[in-house]
């Protein structure tokens, strides 16, 4: 659910790059064999650093893969799943050339927009933290430059909240419900990652606001574009999102293995 | 704040017992066969939260959450049917 997905989506958990451990050492084998399998390690590896997941390869430099990772792609999936549960909910859903554009345009609201914002906002609150324990993140590292964090946010932001706008006026709201709802989740990632709340340091208050950001806002979102959001749907995600607040505690337990060891 | 053990216990409790009172709410608003079908949806999470969670939660965290979280997942969707069904 949260981290509804298997490995890791979770600002907190899905810490994405993973230095040398991960980089197999060709130079030492003669065997064809291995090598073979170590390529194979190296490309999955880079593919796990674009996805933003754990066990990632470090040294990347182009700025767009950077930032791509910033915005960390596995734990969009999550969101997305919210959104079509949301249309299936609302009984109107209808499989029209327009209704699909549409729930493609929310989806793009609720992954790349909405939780890139998020996850982009979540490790430029965590540099500092992260220049201790995880100083080849790409913003401790310096690989991309804290203006150009920051512009990131932003923009994702306001395209966010824009596409938001432009939904309610497709489905005719009278109150900007998807908008608001939009502005809402924004505000809690903010207050979730940034001081003087930083919720994330709450575990239960953190962890239920994450399990309600993948599962009731996305749901909501997508049920209030296809049909009229009333508070039995609103309250039965919240409620749902109980379930993903479980789900986020055990992903606090990497957490605790790390410290650990 | 509590021990692993208690921790892992809480998580699990809270997986189950609220995906259940989902289970509750449809069979309430008569979306039976989509009740019975999240039911059988929760089964293989409480296998696999007795199986690898509950056994060694630091050790089995990883596998577990790979392993059962497809099948919450696929019980929201059940869910999200049922209520476009009943037209709630």
């Amino acid at each position: 659910m949260p981290e509804l997905t298997p490995s890791s989506s979770l600002p907190e958990s899905s810490r994405s790059v993973t230095p040398e451990t991960e980089t197999p050492e060709t130079s030492l084998e003669t065997n064809t064999v291995a090598s073979a399998v170590a390529k194979t390690d190296d490309r999955s590896a880079k593919a796990r650093q674009l996805l933003g997941m754990k066990g990632a390869q470090s040294g990347e430099t182009s700025i767009w893969k950077i930032r791509l990772q910033l915005m960390k792609p596995i734990t969009w999936i999550p969101l997305i799943w919210g959104v079509v549960c949301g249309a299936a909910s609302s009984g109107n859903y209808t499989w029209t050339l327009e209704n699909t554009l549409i729930s493609a345009a929310c989806m793009l609201l609720a992954g790349p927009l909405l939780t890139g914002y998020t996850q982009t906002l979540n490790d430029f609150y965590d540099r500092e933290i992260d220049a201790i324990n995880e100083p080849y993140r790409p913003i401790p590292s310096g690989i991309i430059s804290l203006p150009q964090v920051v512009a990131q946010i932003l923009v994702l932001l306001v395209s966010g909240i824009g596409i938001a706008f432009v939904l309610d006026q497709w489905a005719d709201h009278s109150f900007p419900i998807i908008t608001i709802l939009a502005l809402g989740g924004s505000f809690l990632a903010y207050i979730y990652s940034a001081p003087p709340l930083k919720l994330k340091q709450n575990g239960w208050l953190g962890n239920y606001a994450l399990g309600a950001s993948y599962i009731a806002l996305p749901w909501c979102t997508g049920h209030a574009l296809f049909g009229d959001l009333n508070w039995t749907i609103v309250l039965l995600t919240l409620f749902y999102s109980l379930a993903g607040l479980g789900i986020a505690v055990v992903n606090d337990f990497k957490s605790v293995e790390a410290i650990a060891s | 704040m509590f021990g692993i053990g208690t921790a892992a216990w809480i998580c699990v409790l809270m997986i189950d017992i609220f995906q259940s009172g989902i289970a509750a709410f449809l069979i309430h608003i008569h979306q039976n066969l989509y009740a019975v079908l999240l039911v059988l949806l929760i089964i293989p999470q409480i296998t696999f939260q007795d199986m690898y969670f509950l056994r060694d939660p630091l050790k089995n965290d990883v596998k577990y959450q790979a392993s059962a979280q497809p099948f919450l997942v696929l019980g929201m969707l059940v869910t999200a049917l049922a209520l476009g069904n009943a037209g709630t």
